[in-house]
């Protein structure tokens, strides 16, 4: 408890002192507001706001573990698919877990992955864009998890041909999702590079600064598509057990009782 | 694991600060890469910084990261000559392109762009610099006095990478002894090639997170509040470092309330090194930002340095 309230404290003097701070300073700068800080301010409000709720969040050690583990294959799986940029299966890996096991664990697994695989690759100004982008990722597969349940997706492949049917045409539209964050991710990345480096902030460099790294954004969105078309059910089965599993219910005094008799 | 780490720990003087000190110094030269517009500034700073990583022992993370910085950098130098149309001092009349308008580029622009440049390089030394000073499990364990579970699961996240890896080489090892070589074919079927892989770590690594969560349980886990294995130590060279942070962020904004610090492009360059007052807050601003490297010097050179802090 004494840490969660710690960290409402330091939200608290982020939010209250931090931003009116940037403000004046932006402004009193140079003829423009600092739209490089204050951008940097907004996304560190948004994690440290996610960072908070999970703190607050009741979760036992099979939570932290799995959520680990899902972090930790999202990370290390940046190495095996070192040699061909952008594409790697991270994205993939925070949509599914976000999509199967809600907004909260998907922000964690998609943050963690970004910080943790940058231990090892080298923390830069993209660190904390990277948390945001995956974070959000993950938040956002949460909210399409609830939208678009996977009810039996995946799990039907031979019963009725229209059974079959739903079960494309949801694989599509989850690979639909997955490769529009590929282009999403890279916008928020350019995000930073557009507000520190770039002026004037209007549309027509805003664009120009996307069209650079499109080319990147072009094969993660493919790679992200192919992940989750081919792996995407099979994963997602996988998942979906694994959190059933997870779930463990006391059963009440008399019911135990007559299990141990019968 | 720790071989994994970008960090190398060398057991340097900067090294052994308290994180506190370390977070403070390298969240001041952050933000103010960002606030300062004047080259006088920028340079100052990157001096200072690039002296900083010379005393870390690491000039080839420097080139690491400039050559990265660099490959940013040629994006930025471009595209605000061709984007801004401020300036009014024309070096190049170019023709008129649909989307855009006239590319005409101007002096200001131009400069601007190098200026830009700078501030990315800059920065990106600032990262090299937190990279070379702290110790990702020693960042950690500062974490997770204020965000515990969040710190636990960054931790496992560690845990779980080098076993992973070694997972991956196990199952790497198995299909080529069924004759499925790796390295062979386009990038598509390379890339086919390694999605098995996924497949098998994904089940095998939920598993285990089984035994970890039992392990954890066991461990008791919950069940009241945690222990702590690193502890750190507030050195006399940590008040000393942190008392020149103090003093270089109110000298900075004392200056940025004075409007030093800042320089206009558009439409006609300013005037670079202003009045006295901003030369002045410059050199301020320099030697207490230089401390930290310079006690790294002193403490290394100097006997008398190294009894006192």
């Amino acid at each position: 408890m004494k840490s969660v309230k710690a960290l409402s404290y330091i939200t608290l003097t982020l939010a209250v002192i931090m931003i009116p701070a940037a403000l004046v300073m932006g402004i009193s700068l140079a003829d423009s507001v600092n739209w490089s800080i204050i951008s940097t301010l907004i996304m560190i409000l948004v994690m440290t706001a996610f960072y908070f709720r999970f703190e607050r969040h009741r979760v036992n050690s099979k939570d932290l573990a799995v959520i680990a583990t899902m972090a930790a294959l999202a990370a290390a799986g940046r190495i095996p698919f070192a040699a061909i940029p952008s594409l790697q299966p991270t994205t993939f890996l925070v949509i599914i877990t976000g999509y199967v096991f809600g907004v909260q664990p998907g922000f964690m697994v998609g943050a963690t992955a970004a910080l943790v695989s940058n231990f090892m690759l080298g923390q830069g100004p993209w660190t904390p864009w990277q948390m945001l982008a995956w974070g959000l990722a993950g938040v956002s597969a949460g909210i399409l998890g609830r939208v678009m349940p996977a009810n039996r997706a995946g799990t039907a492949e031979d019963e009725g041909p229209g059974e079959k049917r739903r079960t494309t045409v949801w694989r599509l539209k989850l690979s639909l999702f997955a490769m529009v964050w590929g282009f999403l991710f890279g916008w928020l990345m350019n995000i930073y590079t557009w507000t520190t480096f770039v002026y004037p902030l209007d549309w027509d460099s805003f664009w120009a600064t996307q069209v650079t790294s499109l080319p990147m954004d072009v094969i993660h969105a493919a790679g992200n598509f192919l992940f989750t078309f081919m792996l995407g059910p099979q994963f997602v089965r996988v998942l979906m057990r694994f959190r059933k599993r997870m779930i463990v219910e006391k059963l009440p005094d008399r019911i135990k009782w007559r299990l141990t008799i019968e | 694991m720790r071989t994994m780490y970008f960090y190398r720990d060398k057991g340097l003087f900067l090294q052994r600060l308290h994180p506190a000190t370390t977070f403070l110094y390298t969240g001041l030269m952050m933000i103010l890469a960002v606030i300062y517009s004047n080259p006088l500034y920028l340079t100052a700073m990157l001096a200072v910084v690039i002296w900083t990583i010379i005393e870390l022992d690491g000039r080839e993370t420097l080139k690491w990261y400039s050559r990265i910085a660099g490959m940013m950098a040629v994006f930025v130098m471009i595209i605000n000559p061709l984007l801004s149309r401020e300036g009014q001092t024309i070096l190049w009349h170019g023709p008129r392109v649909p989307v855009i308008g006239v590319l005409d580029i101007s002096l200001e622009a131009a400069l601007y762009g190098l200026n830009m440049a700078l501030r990315l390089f800059l920065l990106i030394a600032v990262f090299a610099m937190y990279n070379l000073m702290m110790d990702p499990d020693r960042a950690m364990s500062s974490v997770s006095r204020i965000a515990r579970k969040s710190a636990v699961v960054l931790a496992l996240t560690v845990r779980l990478i080098p076993s992973m890896v070694s997972q991956a080489r196990n199952v790497a090892d198995i299909q080529r002894a069924r004759g499925v070589n790796l390295d062979s074919g386009g990038i598509y079927q390379r890339w086919k090639k390694r999605i098995p892989f996924l497949k098998v770590m994904l089940l095998t690594s939920l598993e285990n997170s089984w035994h970890t969560a039992e392990a954890m349980e066991a461990r008791a886990f919950g069940s009241g509040p945690p222990t702590r294995y690193v502890t750190e130590v507030w050195r006399p060279r940590d008040t000393w470092i942190t008392a020149a942070v103090l003093v270089s962020l109110l000298t900075a904004i004392t200056g940025l309330l004075a409007g030093a610090g800042s320089f206009e492009f558009y439409p006609r360059l300013g005037d670079l090194t202003g009045s006295g007052e901003e030369i002045l807050i410059l050199i301020i601003l320099t030697i207490m930002l230089a401390i930290p490297p310079a006690l790294a010097r002193g403490y290394k050179g100097w006997n008398f340095i190294e009894r006192r802090i």
